[in-house]
């Protein structure tokens, strides 16, 4: 539920691969198989030859020639925008569950933090013995504040029960906010679960 | 900015969304990696390339030299290194383009709820159904092993030796328990039964 850009993750990745694999079987056959190597090199040749003209075509009084300018400029522009694409991965958490103006009298806005949300769940639910744990988020995914509410069950505890008690329980936090918040709810299996028994006795 | 509420319809649909999100992988970890390879070699290329404009010596090859090199390829060295070299490289690229390409599928179920969405790790599902089947078996947890896989659910039971267990029975309470909980989209239940029992279980 963050903001992970994941179109655009599979069409880099996509064309990375495509790119590389080309790359790869281009060099395996120039290296296996001879006809191959003499027609890359028949092909490569007048590239290069065209290359070191435009080199030499191209002086710089300080250096050697502004085609490495132009080449620098690509390669930083590149990594910028790598690294602008690999931090948004995972973005999107937010602070505020309720934010909005305030028609009183008294001048201001209203705003309920998301730990409020955390600490009503955690305090209401903390006396049972199906859960081991719970994490609660606030997320905003498209301009939209939403609640993910993450809750470790013990072994062996029944999901749709914990779902119920959960949903009731949000029921009381929309009335308690004044405000109706979307709910993602993601029964997880933690490390805690796999070394924690089963409930034997309820 | 300011928190609204929206309407049942639009609410659905963001659930819609989020769902179809939690069900699919992010693909975050190959993009990860792509980058740092992108940004590492961009580095490096940067750095060769500020080396050549101002007439220094390259630090481990000159562009010049670098392209002739590439141009004269398979050139003088060892044939089987290149060849290694190049079957490595087409390997990341099919890795790559194969996790950008496949589907995926995280070992999740929904678990459809009018108000919420609801997503259920299949571990979780699987510790369930394992205690009904255990119940219904009169078994240990030990002897009880249970799969959860996208559209099906395996039970495997080790009965206990001397005490009759049928597959039936097993079967009748781990579907009435996958009902109860309604996943979507709905496995089914295969039991299996070990021939052999466990002594003193």
């Amino acid at each position: 539920m963050n903001g992970t850009p994941r179109g655009l993750n599979r069409f880099i990745t996509g064309l990375l691969g495509l790119l590389l694999l080309l790359l790869g079987l281009g060099i395996l056959l120039v290296s296996l198989v001879p006809p191959v190597a003499q027609a890359w090199r028949d092909f490569a040749a007048p590239l290069v030859r065209g290359l070191h003209g435009a080199y030499e075509a191209t002086p710089l009084p300080a250096g050697s020639s502004w085609l490495y300018v132009v080449v620098a400029v690509v390669l930083l522009s590149v990594i910028l925008l790598t690294i602008r694409w690999i931090a948004g991965q995972g973005q999107g958490r937010a602070s505020l569950l309720v934010e909005r103006p305030d028609h009183s009298a008294t001048d201001g806005e209203v705003t309920i933090s998301g730990n409020v949300a955390e600490q009503l769940l955690r305090a209401a639910l903390s006396g049972r013995g199906d859960l081991l744990g719970l994490h609660v988020v606030t997320y905003q995914y498209r301009g939209i504040t939403a609640l993910r509410v993450r809750l470790f069950p013990r072994k062996g505890a029944s999901p749709q029960k914990l779902v119920q008690d959960v949903e009731s329980l949000l029921e009381g936090l929309d009335l308690m906010v004044g405000h109706h918040t979307p709910v993602l709810v993601h029964l997880g299996a933690g490390t805690r679960a796999m070394f924690t028994r089963e409930e034997r006795v309820r | 900015m300011t928190t609204e509420t929206l309407t049942p319809e639009d609410e659905r649909r963001f659930l819609d969304e989020i769902l179809r999100r939690e069900l699919t992988p992010s693909r975050s970890i190959a993009a990860l990696l792509a980058g740092v390879l992108v940004v590492l070699l961009c580095v490096y290329f940067l750095l060769e390339t500020i080396l050549a404009l101002f007439r220094l010596p390259g630090w481990l090859i000159d562009p010049d030299e670098a392209l002739n090199w590439v141009a004269g390829l398979p050139g003088t060295g060892p044939g089987p290194v290149l060849a290694l070299g190049g079957a490595v490289l087409a390997m990341v690229g099919f890795f790559f383009l194969v996790s950008a390409l496949m589907p995926g599928r995280r070992a999740r179920h929904s678990l459809p709820h009018p108000v919420l969405a609801v997503v259920v790790d299949d571990e979780v599902v699987a510790s369930a159904l394992a205690r009904r089947a255990r119940l219904a078996a009169n078994v240990s947890p030990a002897q009880v092993m249970v799969t959860v896989a996208r559209a099906q659910v395996l039970v495997n039971v080790r009965p206990t030796s001397g005490l009759r267990v049928t597959d039936d029975a097993v079967e009748r309470a781990v579907t009435e328990e996958l009902d109860a909980m309604g996943l979507s989209p709905r496995p089914s239940v295969t039991v299996h039964l070990a021939s052999t029992g466990v002594v003193g279980a």
